[in-house]
């Protein structure tokens, strides 16, 4: 059974995807100036990548949900640690590696309940329920500074 | 009860083990009534469905069409075809009808209602339904083994000569073997059944079964005519459009002059504020209708999802001002993009944070998750929901399976991708029907397309034979020692889901009922 305990944070920073955490959903973010309101949008479950017993990154089935104009956003395409996979697929499979990836494999988990939140020029923060279980450790470095700042 | 039980899953492994398989629409029961093959699933009032039968194990076996507009019950949730004279039980050794024998013995003891014998009287007939429920599951091993058999030497032989590949007519007509080949029906063999609604595309090549029935290409083949281009995507009136599209946009596959050429452009901006989607395919009125240059169009197009396939298809209804409703369906071909979006046109579904996150602790893990669990959605916790989130859910989950068995289809992603997104298939029908029992409405449960053919493939590929005579070998070791089948049914069930990605719950829940 999975347990929420908080939630990740995905953001865009320096070319590439970091992650921090939170304790609880807020109804928005404030992060470098901008505004990010929550999307109607969602990207409703997700699986982890998983190395080693390690969290190493996150993997969604259905990107394309969040719209195309995630897909071509900064937080997709300027991201070095993000990966569309098409593999003959006209819909990608969206994979964030937050640390090595090699060996990476998905748990197809499905956890329920990611959001999605947008600046107006599409600019993306991803909100994932933190999902505790066994002995599944998280394997990168959560951001500390210049983070987004939740609002309540 | 305890041997009845016995009784009834020997039937349910002969229906399984045997190779001999019921397929389609998940739920259909078969139940064997004498020499009747009795089918039954759930239905609603107004569905149409096809029933087809093939009475041996080859492929290259033409199916008969038993019906091909079966109505559901008019009243009830449940539609029942009775296939009659269709089952015929061998000579036993030594002589005697080992099936038949048994089934009428069966019958004739318990003309006296079990309350009604003595304790003694009750463990005789205890014992003798064991001996019974053991000479069936022998019996259907032994109809597994040349089952086996003859599909690993077809395998064999097709590895060497090419897969068969016949046209519908040499299908129709053509025996399956010569006359000192493998008795093409083993004695004991009620065949394999389908049944499916009218408007499935249960092969996927993108024709509904009604559609393939009209143009004389097969329902159960991708590829009729094996010229390495799908039905779907056949043009067989050769005016440019394919089958898929003619159909999706209303015109007749077969006539060449009937294509849409009439834009309603006014209709089509309108439909692409609206959906935000691009129309591949000029949107059209079909002869007598004016259009909307002669008419005030009140234009309230509602969007109706298309819960056949979720390939592609719409249907805008037009509302005129005068307040007559003109209801035109009209069929619009839509990229993937929408259905990259099931859950509505702004691919949006309506959860709210809090609904997601309610939802979310009740789900669980999916299909293979890390921590080695097959988690389900807590049903208690599910209870605690707001119906109107549950049904929203449900709608969610459904579009999802759709979404993912679609890109299950897809024949150029990797063999990888396909897994993951098949077990996401399965993730989202436990899900589906999880709310929906939740809501309280529990016998309407997703029929994944996932599940429809899927057994049919794994028997006539054949494809791990040796896992599948080990798997069965426990379950009949189970069967006959009374013990727990679930356990020994999972390693069946995995087997089939590994040959026929997909056909792990319908394999699983006639084993494990």
């Amino acid at each position: 059974m999975s347990m929420n305990s908080g939630y990740f944070v995905l953001f865009h920073s320096g070319g590439m995807v970091k992650a921090a955490t939170i304790p609880s959903a807020p109804r928005s973010f404030t992060f470098r100036g901008s505004t990010y309101q929550p999307s109607k949008r969602v990207l409703t479950d997700f699986n982890h990548l998983v190395r080693a017993g390690v969290l190493v990154g996150f993997q969604f089935l259905s990107p394309e949900d969040a719209g195309d104009e995630f897909l071509s956003s900064r937080f997709v395409r300027d991201s070095r640690n993000v990966d569309l996979a098409y593999e003959g697929s006209k819909t990608p499979i969206l994979e964030i590696y937050l640390c090595n990836r090699e060996q990476a494999e998905s748990d197809q988990a499905a956890v329920f309940g990611g959001l999605v939140f947008a600046t107006s020029d599409h600019d993306y923060i991803l909100v994932l329920p933190r999902v505790t279980w066994a002995d599944l450790e998280i394997g990168f470095e959560l951001a500390l500074g210049d983070s987004p700042s939740p609002n309540a | 009860m305890k041997m009845t039980k016995i009784i009834s899953l020997a039937l349910l492994a002969l229906f399984l083990v045997s190779a001999r398989h019921a397929v389609g629409v998940t739920g259909t029961q078969l139940a064997i009534q004498g020499n009747d093959v009795v089918l039954r699933w759930l239905s609603r009032p107004g569905e149409m469905f096809i029933i087809a039968h093939r009475p041996t194990l080859d492929p290259s076996t033409s199916w008969t069409f038993l019906e091909t507009s079966y109505e559901a019950d008019a009243t009830g949730t449940e539609t029942t075809f009775v296939h009659e004279g269709v089952v015929v039980f061998p000579a036993a050794p030594g002589g005697g009808n080992a099936g038949g024998e048994a089934s009428s013995s069966l019958e004739r003891k318990q003309t006296k209602p079990w309350n009604e014998i003595t304790e003694e009287e009750r463990a005789a007939r205890r014992e003798e339904l064991h001996k019974q429920a053991q000479e069936a599951v022998e019996y259907l091993m032994r109809l597994l083994k040349e089952a086996v058999a003859k599909a690993e030497a077809d395998r064999e032989r097709w590895e060497k000569e090419g897969f068969p590949t016949r046209s519908p007519s040499q299908t129709d007509t053509q025996p399956m073997e010569g006359a000192d080949g493998p008795d093409p029906n083993p004695p004991g063999s009620m065949g394999f059944y389908f049944v499916t609604e009218l408007g499935e595309d249960i092969d996927g090549d993108l024709l509904p079964n009604d559609w393939e029935l009209l143009l004389g290409t097969s329902i159960v083949k991708t590829d009729t005519d094996g010229d390495g281009t799908d039905d779907g995507a056949e043009d067989f009136d050769g005016d440019g459009r394919s089958n898929y599209h003619e159909i999706v946009a209303g015109t007749d596959p077969l006539v060449t002059d009937e294509l849409l050429t009439h834009t309603y452009l006014t209709s089509g901006a309108a439909i692409r504020e609206e959906f935000d989607v691009e129309l591949p395919y000029p949107l059209s009125f079909p002869s007598g209708f004016a259009g909307p240059e002669s008419q005030t169009i009140d234009t309230q197009l509602a969007v109706y999802g298309n819960d056949n396939d979720g390939i592609g298809g719409m249907f805008a209804r037009v509302v005129t001002a005068e307040g007559t409703i003109q209801m035109r369906f009209y069929s619009i071909f839509i990229e993937g993009s929408f259905f990259a979006s099931p859950a509505g046109p702004e691919g949006s579904f309506d959860l709210t944070p809090e609904e997601m996150q309610q939802l979310g602790e009740a789900y669980g893990h999916g299909t293979r998750s890390r921590s080695g669990i097959f988690s389900t959605p807590d049903q208690a916790k599910l209870q605690q929901i707001p119906t109107q989130t549950l049904e929203k859910a449900a709608e969610l989950h459904a579009g999802k399976a759709k979404e993912f068995w679609i890109k299950a289809n897809n024949p150029n992603i990797s063999t990888a991708q396909r897994r993951i997104y098949i077990d996401a298939v399965d993730t989202q029908v436990s899900r589906y029907n999880a709310v929906r029992r939740a809501a309280g409405r529990a016998g309407q449960a997703l029929l994944p397309l996932a599940i429809i053919g899927g057994v049919m493939v794994a028997i006539d590929v054949a494809g791990s034979s040796q896992e599948l005579i080990d798997a069965a070998r426990a379950y009949h070791r189970a069967a006959v020692n009374g013990d727990d089948l679930c356990d020994p049914a999972i390693d069946v069930a995995i087997w089939a889901h590994n040959v026929a990605p997909g056909s792990f719950n319908y394999v699983w829940n006639y084993l494990c009922p």
